[in-house]
């Protein structure tokens, strides 16, 4: 079984439904189109964990903590506590929820992925710093535990950083 | 669905052996669209962990030029994605038309309905077998085209899969040019109902 | 008298293909569709001889395109042209008034054929 949770090395490639936490020099990436790369981080003590969320909900399905919006946010901070990076400072921001097949295509799930990944963090009281979800694009997404920068980027579009 | 690791490999090998013999009419479509050059082979039946797709299918990062493809019945349907890296998809798409590559950056309505047109073809010999090998009622989409990271094409046709567990079954598929291996590929991503019908039918009859 | 095709696919390459196949045999193709839908107007609007109709297309289908050609003119020559090749479908398609079918990928002088024996030439 592959693991779900790991610390990041230099430049960590984050699966679906895997989590990544790590301080500077690491740099976390995932590719990302329905899913969403959730970043959270504390910029004094430039600490940070990305996860790769696949579906909304877990609704006691079995999985990994980070295929899911509201069970990869609990996992997520508890790594972080383990880096001592408190909740308090956390802030977040995240990437992709993209309908890849057009808006009318089949096997939409982008939208509620965003909205699932929003209330989650609302519940814990963090405040998203930036976000690009949402449209019809796939996103390259680079996270820095350095700068708490998230550079987006999606094919024949400019790079984005958050 | 799939319960002990003996099980688990008779269950795959049965349906590698489905499509095996689907890939073989996919391959006959194949090979008189493109006139004899192209045909399709069945690498692997497999099942793969959730968060290791992209890595073992050896999807990177980089963009590529898609045609996806969805099937629907009553159990069940699934997607067939075909991956071309963009110099690859414009040669295929030339040599469909009897032309040079295209040099423009953008492709064009012509070439990208021969792309399309293929998916068609490989999608709808897929289903023509499927439906006579273990007679259930499959009905494809047209194609999309589509010009994107790979790895985020795939994750939206593994959604089905991934709402049910953390497994997922993929075919790999190869195009071969005179018997050699090409970098173009196709991966077809059923969903659970019509993974549970195949593999009630491999249980029901005989090996085709 | 020149015979008078119009054309239904999505797929540019195959009107494309066709086009040539029946201009070359001494057609006229007359009009395109890219969707059922489509070919029903299409076919009001010009009345062929003879439709090439594929099945599966964005919008509306060919079985749509089938039933409105077919309450429009029950007279209508309709060769389906799919890469679906399944039972159920067929039957539905010659029960809905299709006068023959051609598998995609096709032989052009079986497309050729069949298209004649369909609407012979009353020249030759």
């Amino acid at each position: 079984m592959a693991t779900t949770t790991m610390s990041a090395t230099e430049e960590t490639l984050v699966g679906m439904g895997q989590i990544a936490a790590g301080g500077p020099p690491k740099k976390m990436k995932a590719v990302v189109g329905s899913c969403i790369a959730l970043a959270l981080y504390h910029p004094r003590l430039k600490r940070g964990a990305m996860a790769h969320i696949v579906l909304p909900v877990s609704a006691g399905r079995d999985g990994t903590p980070g295929k899911f919006a509201d069970t990869a946010i609990p996992k997520m901070l508890e790594l972080l506590k383990e880096l001592n990076a408190p909740a308090p400072c956390l802030t977040a921001k995240l990437a992709g929820g993209a309908a890849m097949f057009g808006s009318s295509g089949p096997l939409q799930i982008g939208d509620s992925n965003i909205e699932a990944v929003a209330q989650s963090l609302r519940a814990v009281g963090i405040r998203v710093a930036g976000q690009d979800v949402g449209g019809t694009r796939g996103r390259r997404v680079t996270f820095e535990c350095e700068s708490g920068a998230m550079i987006v980027e999606s094919a024949g579009q400019p790079t984005k950083t958050l | 669905m799939l319960t002990t690791a003996n099980d688990n490999v008779k269950t795959l090998a049965g349906l590698q052996e489905l499509f095996g013999s689907a890939t073989h009419d996919a391959s006959a479509a194949m090979c008189r669209w493109t006139d004899g050059i192209i045909t399709v082979t069945l690498d692997e039946v497999r099942q793969v962990a959730l968060e290791e797709v992209a890595v073992e299918l050896a999807i990177g990062d980089e963009a590529m030029t898609m045609v996806v493809m969805t099937l629907d019945g009553q159990c069940g349907g699934g997607s067939i994605i075909l991956m071309f890296d963009d110099m690859n998809g414009r040669q295929l798409a030339a040599s469909l038309l009897g032309r040079e590559v295209g040099t423009d950056p953008e492709w064009s309505e012509l070439e990208k309905s021969a792309l399309m047109e293929t998916g068609n073809i490989l999608g709808c010999a897929y289903v023509n077998a499927l439906t006579r090998l273990v007679g259930m009622d499959l009905r494809p989409s047209p194609p999309y085209f589509i010009q994107d990271f790979g790895a985020s094409v795939l994750q939206q046709a593994l959604m089905t899969q991934a709402a049910v567990g953390d497994d997922l079954l993929l075919c790999d598929i190869a195009f071969r040019r005179n018997g050699g291996k090409l970098d173009w590929r196709v991966v077809f991503v059923p969903t659970p109902g019509l993974q549970e019908s195949l593999e009630r039918s491999l249980h029901a009859a005989p090996q085709p | 008298m020149t015979r008078r095709l119009l054309v239904a696919d999505d797929a540019m390459i195959i009107r494309q293909i066709i086009k040539d196949m029946a201009i070359h045999a001494g057609w006229e193709v007359v009009g395109e569709a890219a969707n059922g839908q489509e070919a029903i107007d299409r076919y009001r609007e010009l009345k062929p001889d003879a439709v090439t109709l594929d099945l599966v297309m964005p919008e509306h289908d060919g079985l749509h395109a089938l039933h409105g050609i077919m309450a429009f003119d029950p007279e209508a020559k309709i060769l389906v042209v799919s890469a679906l090749e399944q039972r159920g479908v067929l039957k539905d398609a010659i029960k809905a008034g299709a006068s023959d079918f051609v598998a995609k990928p096709f032989d052009k002088r079986n497309l050729q054929a069949t298209l004649e024996q369909l609407v012979p030439n009353s020249s030759t």
